[in-house]
């Protein structure tokens, strides 16, 4: 492992973030709010830490180890989250340095479950920023899955080659760099296309921005209190519906769609699980809501189909309060946020890739009870996948529901109870946002101990860099 | 001098006279202060709030000056010590074995800076004084 090639590489995410908070400076600065000095100052760290390597190590570095790649993603990640720490600690108000790490976590993770108790009181440089390091994220989480993990062969970690070999082939003829070109143009145009989407719906300019960075980075920090019920308009409800299902979407099988082979997308049996998890899910909860929570079937659709696609998608944005629906709507919901949506997207959780797999798995355990002897493969899409990506899958459902069970366990031991505790815990393992109880929709995660706050935020990182990432990285044994 | 205004007098432990009279106003002047007091509390709690962000605001930038500087300085010497001070120890090295145990000078040097022109320069050195060496 070559330190000084790993520094040059994350130095260009401190560069990435300088730019970023010297948009956010300049929008404070326009505005004249208190977050001009703490923004600006914070970009000349960023730019600092991010320029003095990239002039010592030269660029002809050769080829990057796997190895490597992993370890620049990971740091980067993390050197992030630690920038993005301090314009919230220079600007204060309630950013302890413990809330301020779990805010910054937060927004790289593409979470959005947060520590505020008041938003709006935030400067607008400041509520950019916060809405940045979404966007931010989400770039990071493009180029964390196919320009290291697939290359590096981590297949059942991201499962991108699941959706069929050919098409990837096809797609991005296997290669990362283009792969991540065609990705980013995805991320973009899906931000651009939103943002203009809202701005015809009346949304003003710079809540239409902040609210698409957080839809297409399946983030959820809103620039309002109420979320997106602060709005108040179905139809503002209805772009962000339609770009938080495209978000969840692996982002492969929408370039395939919009090269006009919407075949592709339509026939992956993936994306039908998806849909169709939606489509249950916003049925179970609006005959549970209907009569309990909301008198008229439109309004407990309306809502029902809100909460449900913000929750499956791992986005997190809020039109009710959830934590008071009828319980069979919020498991509906905590199973959502286990799942979330397809791998290849800017979604968390454990993946709906994973499911499928988990579920053929257990079909061809069934199977083979039966006939002992027989030879079962797994397919999906009519072609045999590899055992190990099934087996790995099914491994991986279980460490992830084991991390969220642990640091349920965790909570509850400083005191928070039981339904906050796990919702809470599946909540940010998945990149969800919000959970249940104390820390749903309408709620913040101000009132935990800050203890609690630590672990969440591990929990956050875990999720994000699908578990294993985050271990090996952290183990001393590979840096050798 | 105070004299008491009712010790004496037939309103002494006369309850019907102090509840017609005095108690409304009794009242009246205890919500007073408790309203009186409640605001300076508010209002010192608002102070204590207010200076103890100030102070965060104040003290926040030299803490994050002194972290950035520490870790900026384990960078810069990480750096110097990979691209200057490591090549110039691997040049002294080389330098040594070639006149010790006449090996050939053979150091790279990852950089195309000053210490690259360094290194190029001695192996031509090493290379002429070899060559001068078996031709004598």
């Amino acid at each position: 492992m070559r330190l000084h090639l790993i520094l040059r590489y994350v130095a260009f995410t401190f560069l990435l973030n300088a730019a970023f908070l010297l948009i956010a400076a300049i929008i404070s600065g326009i505005n004249s709010d208190s977050a001009f000095f703490p923004l600006l100052y914070s970009c000349l760290i960023a730019s600092l830490f991010g320029i003095f390597p990239i002039l010592f190590v030269p660029g002809d570095v050769g080829s990057i180890s796997d190895r490597e790649a992993l370890a620049i993603v990971v740091y980067g990640w993390l050197s992030s989250c630690l920038i993005g720490v301090i314009p919230f600690v220079l600007w204060g108000g309630e950013f302890t340095f413990t809330n301020a790490w779990f805010e910054s976590v937060s927004g790289y993770t593409t979470t959005g479950s947060s520590i505020l108790t008041n938003i709006e009181v935030l400067p607008l440089g400041l509520l950019f920023w916060r809405s940045a390091t979404h966007f931010i994220g989400g770039i990071g989480i493009i180029i964390f899955a196919l320009a290291v993990l697939t290359p590096m062969g981590m297949l059942g970690m991201v499962l991108y080659r699941a959706e069929g070999p050919d098409q990837m082939l096809r797609t991005f003829s296997y290669n990362a760099r283009r792969s991540v070109q065609i990705l980013l143009r995805v991320y973009l145009g899906l931000t651009l296309l939103e943002t203009i989407a809202l701005l015809l719906c009346g949304v003003n300019l710079f809540d239409a921005v902040t609210t698409s960075f957080a839809t297409i980075a399946t983030g959820g920090f809103s620039p309002r209190n109420a979320s997106i019920a602060h709005y108040a308009s179905s139809a503002v409800e209805i772009v962000v519906m339609v770009f938080m299902i495209l978000s969840g979407i692996n982002f492969a099988l929408l370039f395939a769609a919009i090269s006009g082979r919407l075949k592709e997308l339509l026939q992956s049996s993936v994306v039908r699980f998806y849909l169709l998890a939606l489509v249950i899910g916003i049925a179970i909860t609006t005959l549970t809501v209907h009569g309990s929570s909301f008198s008229s079937w439109t309004k407990a659709l309306r809502y029902s189909a809100f909460q449900v696609i913000s929750i499956g998608t791992s986005t997190g944005f809020a039109t009710t309060d959830s934590s008071i629906w009828p319980s069979l709507a919020q498991l509906v919901l905590l199973f959502l946020t286990l799942q979330c949506a397809c791998a290849g997207s800017t979604s968390g959780g454990i993946k709906v890739d994973r499911m499928v797999f988990f579920v053929k798995s257990l079909a061809k355990r069934f199977k083979e009870e039966r006939h002992p002897k027989a030879v079962i493969p797994i397919r999906l899409d009519g072609k045999a996948v590899d055992d190990r990506i099934a087996s790995f899958s099914v491994l991986y459902v279980c460490l992830y529901v084991g991390i969220v069970f642990v640091s349920a366990v965790l909570l509850t031991a400083i005191g928070v109870d039981g339904l906050s505790a796990f919702s809470g815990s599946a909540a940010t393992m998945g990149n969800v946002g919000p959970g249940l109880g104390t820390v749903g929709s309408a709620s913040n995660f101000a009132h935990i101990p800050s203890l609690g706050k630590w672990i969440l935020s591990f929990t956050m990182l875990l999720g994000r860099l699908e578990i294993y990432s985050l271990i090996i990285c952290l183990i001393p044994y590979y840096w050798r | 001098m105070w004299k008491k205004p009712i010790v004496g007098t037939d309103k002494q432990g006369n309850l019907d006279w102090y509840f017609r009279n005095l108690h409304a106003k009794f009242l009246n002047v205890k919500s007073a202060v408790n309203e009186l007091k409640e605001l300076n509390e508010e209002t010192l709690y608002r102070t204590a709030s207010d200076l103890k962000s100030r102070a965060n605001r104040t003290v926040m930038p030299g803490i994050v000056a002194v972290i950035s500087a520490l870790v900026f300085s384990l960078i810069f010497s990480y750096f110097v010590n990979q691209y200057m001070v490591n090549p110039i120890n691997k040049m002294a090295h080389g330098i040594e074995d070639f006149l010790e145990r006449d090996k050939t000078f053979d150091v790279t040097v990852e950089t195309k800076d000053e210490i690259f022109h360094l290194s190029s320069a001695i192996r031509s050195l090493c290379s002429k004084v070899s060559l001068a060496e078996r031709n004598r």
